[in-house]
């Protein structure tokens, strides 16, 4: 059944301490991981606008299916991975770092601007994985780690490629979520 | 697939083995990280409270916003259509003829309401539409 405002005001003003720690945990990962394209935006603007989305019903949770922690950590990743679709405010803020003559997209031109919206794309990717790994630096398991995961492995898989016991897994990955985080 | 795509999908990776691990961490183990982070665990969670709240408080906000417009919006139509309707004499005898039907009415009223020619136009409109909203109206629709 989806649930109303009241049980979405209700489930908030219940939510134990805990949850909200996870809550802000992962907005911080999240906006940190997308980096540029993120455009600016932090954690509180993450959770903030994942509130007004779901206020606005562009998110709906039914609620007998799905508790309200793993909703809001899904409406999050929602609206982030829109930013990430925001090509023409992506532009704008790359074409004011590089030059603003020639990246500027022209109205008449739509190829040439999605072109050049595509070419600066690439920049922000590049920009985004360096800022990722400057926060890993002097830390070569947790780089290794971070190295399978991005790839899509999972904990068992990458214990056994990397060597590690599971404790030893445990360890380092709490370290690389807590470096990723800040 | 683009170098767009495999970055993002790479984020997707990240992020979902991230909440593997929030989710798989017991309560206690998530306070206590917080704590070896130098963080104030009740602070962190006072402060995701505030950032949902800023929302839920805008949500009451229009809810009270839209309530207020609709008040004002029926409290409009019925002294328009009052206006329209009857005569100041029609007003005054449907007042009268209220409150001989319902002597409450006669008592909740002050002095003043009470003295229905000294009262401007549009309080006797007020009035009337007050006494509608208490449904007081229907039982005397047929006298005035």
């Amino acid at each position: 059944m989806k649930a109303s405002e009241d049980d979405i005001v209700s489930a908030v003003e219940n939510m134990s301490a805990a949850d909200r720690i996870r809550v802000e945990k992962y907005a911080r990962l999240r906006v940190n991981l997308l980096a540029k394209f993120a455009k600016g935006r932090t954690h509180e603007d993450l959770i903030q606008e994942s509130m007004t989305r779901i206020f606005a019903g562009d998110r709906s949770w039914k609620k007998d299916n799905v508790d309200f922690l793993r909703f809001f950590i899904w409406v999050m990743k929602s609206v982030s991975n829109h930013w990430t679709k925001e090509k023409d405010a992506k532009v704008e803020i790359l074409s004011w770092e590089e030059n603003p003559v020639t990246i500027q997209p022209k109205r008449n031109n739509p190829v040439g601007a999605h072109h050049t919206a595509d070419q600066l794309a690439k920049v922000e990717i590049a920009d985004s994985i360096e800022a990722l790994y400057e926060k890993l630096v002097d830390d070569d398991e947790a780089i290794l780690v971070f190295d399978e995961l991005r790839i899509g492995k999972k904990g068992p898989e990458i214990q056994s490629s990397l060597g590690l016991s599971a404790k030893e897994y445990d360890t380092i990955r709490k370290r690389l979520f807590r470096k990723l985080r800040k | 697939m683009d170098k767009s795509e495999n970055y993002l999908e790479e984020i997707e990776n990240i992020s979902d083995a991230y909440e593997d691990v929030l989710l798989a961490m017991t309560d206690d183990e998530i306070e206590q990280e917080v704590l070896s982070e130098e963080g104030n665990p009740h602070q962190v969670a006072e402060n995701v409270l505030e950032f949902m709240n800023s929302s839920i408080k805008r949500l009451r906000k229009n809810r009270l916003s839209k309530a207020r417009q609709l008040y004002e919006d029926k409290s409009k139509k019925q002294t328009t259509e009052f206006s329209l309707n009857l005569t100041r004499k029609q007003k005054e005898d449907l007042l009268l003829n209220i409150i001989a039907n319902n002597p409450q009415v006669g008592n909740a009223l002050t002095i003043q309401h009470r003295e229905f020619h000294n009262m401007s136009e549009q309080d006797l409109d007020d009035l009337l539409a007050d006494l509608d909203a208490l449904n007081l109206l229907k039982k005397s629709d047929d006298k005035p």
